[in-house]
Parts: structure tokens; sequence; C-alpha cells
């Protein structure tokens, strides 16, 4: 138990110590200051003569958007077309994949496009290896640059005391991809081959078992795709069962450096912030406020899911090693819960064990940290989420105070908080609208069990699965609970507008808020200035996140996890 | 394959792209 504690501290805390230099680094690079990686620039320059860009031209917020939703449209039409026509690919599916149905096709090109990876079809028999590696893993790269890109349209924006230019948007996603995504990358995948995980091109391996059957096991290039699957809060698996599956994490040192993968840019990402802005105290009051959340968020699920499942113990089975269902022996119950809040909180989706199986409140707060979604979050939006709320903390500050709302010297106004708004309300819209809708045809359909086919598990845990599916989709998270039939029409189409919508609305709204705030006026701060860097404002800031989402989510909370726990324990 | 779903699946991801860029140029007036 202790070791199993101790493994934990050791992935937070080096993601942390890694997390520093490397927000230095971001930061020199998205400034265009000299750095490491400087000797790249001929082949950047190379990819935008090809393409006819320039990449010092600058553009305004709206340019740049229209830049973003431009390119984003093209990967869309472009992964359609490579999943539905996977069959007839003259190379790199020796296992003959089929084409994918449209629906599923639908589903997985939004979910690769929008950093979500939402998997409706299992990776070993539903994406041929050209598939897997020429859309899914180019879009795990370029969809982690998006956000990244615009995160560093935002850093432009509060940075600028005058003017509209926010940089240049193509600029900004290569230098993401070429600069900071593929080094670490390279980096991180000697370190999984070195620890046994497969790279190879062959198609599945016949294995005869000591029983004397034989079975196809398959395989495949793993570690080309799993670094950036972690790095880029990505979270698609090379196979079905994602990191619990032996060739995509064998064991607890590939746990370690895939924890700390998945962690690393969003972190650094806060502290590329003070470094930009040459704000360290505002970036410190955002890390303590998102650390406070993660640890609200992750001590409970360790504590639950370290203790076992109260029901089991009731049974008379020993759980000295902690609630064990759905969890890999050679990761533990204590990294098994870490792994899950961290990427449920950070927006990667990556799974090392069933969440379905986690204990009633644990699932409760895996949930939670993606609806919240804003303790880290993903590359580049995990912040741009955070901007909202701090927009929205301002405004609420500023009308405690008495004083005129202000951000940087800039005033916050009508417009903005508008904006805010509308952004703030589009995530929970789409979470508790879609659940009641799934749960409408569920109840009204007759037979449902045998017509729909989604719900293996009845009452409350069934209504927690569809929760988290559309939990998972509006937060861009991509994990599953599992246990829900998802590969039919409904789920795959309205989870694919849910992740479309809940990608770029939330992009679009903050960064044109910037892009109005960077055109006005820069007023000083003064002595009457309210300060968004003190520790009360922190608290604020932290009371606006949980009062939100206390009021938007607990009642379908109670409804799913809460009712199970309860009845749990009666 | 359904050719129909297909054509609608394409033209679902494409309407709601075209949404993107009204929301992008109507912004202003808000």
């Amino acid at each position: 138990m202790t070791t199993d504690i101790i493994g934990v501290i050791f992935i937070y805390a080096a993601a942390i110590i890694l997390a520093i230099p490397l927000g230095k680094y971001i930061s020199k690079v998205y400034k265009g200051e000299k750095s490491l990686l400087d000797f790249l620039k001929p082949l950047e320059n190379l990819l935008f003569n090809v393409s006819g860009i320039n990449p010092n031209e600058q553009m305004d917020w709206k340019q740049n958007i229209k830049a973003l939703l431009t390119i984003n449209f093209i990967w869309f039409l472009m992964g359609m077309i490579i999943l539905v026509t996977q069959s007839i690919h003259p190379f790199w599916n020796p296992d003959n994949i089929p084409a994918m149905e449209p629906t599923q096709a639908f589903n997985t090109a939004i979910s690769f496009l929008t950093n979500t990876n939402l998997q409706h079809y299992s990776g070993e028999t539903g994406a041929s290896y050209f598939s897997q590696l020429l859309f899914l893993m180019f879009m795990q790269f370029v969809s982690a640059s998006t956000g990244m890109a615009a995160l560093a349209l935002l850093f432009k924006g509060l940075f600028n005391k005058s003017g509209k230019d926010l940089g240049n948007f193509f600029n900004l996603l290569v230098k993401s991809c070429t600069r900071i995504l593929l080094p670490i990358c390279l980096i991180i995948g000697t370190l999984l081959i070195l620890n046994n995980m497969p790279m190879t091109f062959n198609g599945a391996q016949q294995v005869i078992t000591v029983q004397g059957d034989t079975v196809n096991v398959a395989t495949g290039p793993v570690a080309a795709m799993i670094p950036i699957k972690e790095l880029g809060t990505n979270g698609g698996g090379f196979f079905g069962p994602n990191s619990t599956h032996p060739f995509e994490n064998p064991n607890y040192v590939t746990n370690v450096i895939e924890n700390i993968a998945m962690m690393l840019i969003p972190i650094s990402m806060i502290f590329a912030l003070g470094f930009y802005l040459n704000r360290k105290k505002f970036a410190f009051m955002i890390f303590f406020v998102m650390t406070a959340g993660f640890l609200f968020l992750v001590i409970p699920t360790i504590v639950l899911e370290m203790n076992g499942n109260p029901a089991i113990t009731d049974m008379g089975i020993n759980q000295n090693m902690g609630s064990m269902e759905g969890k890999e022996v050679r990761i533990g119950a204590a990294a098994s819960a870490f792994w899950g809040i961290a990427n449920t909180v950070i927006s990667c989706g990556s799974v090392n064990s069933m969440h379905d199986s986690w204990t009633a409140l644990s699932g409760m707060f895996a949930m939670l940290g993606m609806q919240l979604n804003a303790f880290y979050g993903g590359v580049g939006v995990g912040i741009i989420n955070m901007f909202i709320f701090i927009v929205l903390a301002v405004f609420i500050s500023g009308l405690m105070v008495g004083r005129t709302p202000e951000l940087f010297g800039k005033k916050i106004e009508a417009k903005e908080v508008k904006i805010a708004v509308l952004v703030a309300l589009a995530h929970p819209l789409f979470i508790l609208g879609g659940t009641a809708l799934a749960t409408y045809i569920w109840n009204t359909t007759p037979d449902a069990v045998e017509t729909l086919k989604w719900l293996n598990n009845p009452s409350y845990h069934g209504f927690s699965e569809m929760l988290y599916e559309f939990t998972s989709a509006s937060a861009n998270n991509g994990s599953g609970f599992e246990g829900l039939g998802d590969n039919t029409p409904f789920w795959n189409i309205s989870t694919g507008l849910a992740m479309l919508l809940n990608r770029f609305i939330p992009i679009i709204g903050p960064i044109a808020i910037v892009g109005y705030l960077s055109q006005k006026k820069f007023i000083p701060e003064s002595a009457g200035s309210m300060r968004i860097d003190s520790s009360i404002f922190g608290i604020v800031l932290f009371s606006v996140i949980i009062i939100l989402g206390a009021l938007l989510f607990f009642p379908a909370l109670a409804l799913g996890p809460i009712s199970e726990f309860l009845l749990m324990i009666k | 394959m359904d050719l129909v779903t297909l054509i609608l699946m394409f033209l679902a991801g494409s309407l709601v792209f075209g949404m993107f860029f009204l929301i992008t140029d109507s912004l202003d007036k808000i």
C-alpha cells in the first residue's frame, strides 16, 4: 500500500518538476525567441513553401479562427474518406480490416479531429494500420497542435497592450508539432520500445497457448502511436482495451512514463502562460487553483479504490489489494485511480482500468473532473477553458467590490461577459441535454434492452453510463465508462455532434474575447485596480468553478453515482 | 455501404462547420 502511494506521488511530482522548464521552453517557442530546436527552421520553411503560407503574416482573431476552422474542416473530410475506404487501401492492412460504417466513420473522424478519441470501434479489428498511422496518429499530432496554437493566440491577445494582431495560426500549429510534440514523442517512444512495447508492421501473430489452442494475437506499430496518445492528451488507444492492454502498457515503468507524459504539457502550459506574459504570480495562482481542484478529486478516489468495494467486502472476499475488479494487478489500485482521475481531469481519456468497475463515488469524481473541465485540462484547451472561468470570476469580483472588471489593464464589458456565459453554458447543455434525450429514448422504447441493446446495467448505473458518455464527448475527453453499447447510429451521431460543437465553440469564444480585449485601450494597473494574481482572487475563481459545477451537474450526479452509492451502503 | 447515410454524415459535418464560420462572423453583433 505504501509503495502504491509513493509511486503515485512520484508520478505527480515528476510531472510538475519537468513541466516548469518545459513551460519556459514553450513560451520561448511561441514568442519566437531563440530556442534549442531552431535548427528545424528549414524543415518548417519547406512545409510553408509547399503549402504557400507566409508564416510571418500577422492575422487578427477572426482570420486566425477561420484558418483554424478551414484546416480542421479539410481534416474532417480527409478522415471520413480514409475510414470509409480503408478496405481498399493498397498497403498497411495485413489483417484485411473492412471499411468503417458511415456513422462510425463520422464519429471516429470527429473524435480524432477534436482531440477526443472517443473510440466506438476496437483498434485491432476496426482500423487498418494505414488508418491508424495516416489518419488517427496524424490527427493526434495536429489536433493537439491545434489546441496549443489556439492557446498561443490567447497568450498573444493577453500580452498585447494595443493592436489586433494575434500572430499566425499556421506558424504556431507547425511549431507546436516540430518543436514541442515530435521531439518529446521521440524520447518517449524510445523509452517505451526499451520496455517491450511492440513496433512492427507485421499482422496478427499466431500463437499456440499452453492449452493447445491457436489464437491470433494482434500487434502492430504500437510504440509509434502511444507517445502522442498520451503527450497530446488524445487518449485513443491502438488496442480496444487501451492502456490496460499488456502491449500498450507493458509494466509499471511504462505506466509511470505514460502517466507523466499525459500530465506534462497541460501543466507546463500554466507555467508557459506565466513566462509568456511575464506574470509568474498569476500563473502560480492558476496552478494552485487547478492543483486544489485536482487533489479534491484524486485523493478521495485513491482512498475509495484502495479501500475496496463495500459490497464485495460484505460477501466475505478479501480486498487487501483494494478494489481490483477491472484493474490490472501489475498496476494496482492506487496507480489506476490516479491515472483515471488524471485522465478525466486532463481530457486525455486513455484508461488503464475499467471505470465502469470503479466504486460508485469514484465514478462520480471521474465524471466531475470532465464536467468542471477546468483543472489542468487538455493541451492548450485546458487554459482556454479556465480563461472563461477567469472572465466570469473577474466580472463577479468586480460586482462584489464595486469596481470596473479589468483583466491585465483591459476593461471586461458586456460583450466579453455574454460570450463567456454562452461558452460556459454550451458544455452542460450538451451533457445534460444529450443524457436527457438518451434516457427518454431508452424509457419510451418498448423492450429497449433487446431493441436498442445499449445498456446491460439497469437503473442508476445504466444512467451513469449514459451520463458518462455524453460527459466524455462534451469534455473532448474520450474515455468510456464501458458497459454501454455505443456503436449504434444514435450514439455515433449524437456524441459526434457533441464533440464537434464542444471543441470549437470553446475555442472560438475565448479567442474572440482576447481579440476584442486586445483592441481596447490599455489602462495601466494602479492601486485601485483589482488584483487577479492574489490568493483572494484564487479563492473566488475556485468557488466560481465549484458552485457553477455543483449547481449544473449535482442533480444529474444524484440520479446516477450518488444514488448507486446510497443503495450500496443501505 | 449505405451511400445515403454516408452523404448525410458528410453533410452534417459540413453544416456544423458552416455554422462555426457564421458564429465567428456574427460575434461582432453581440
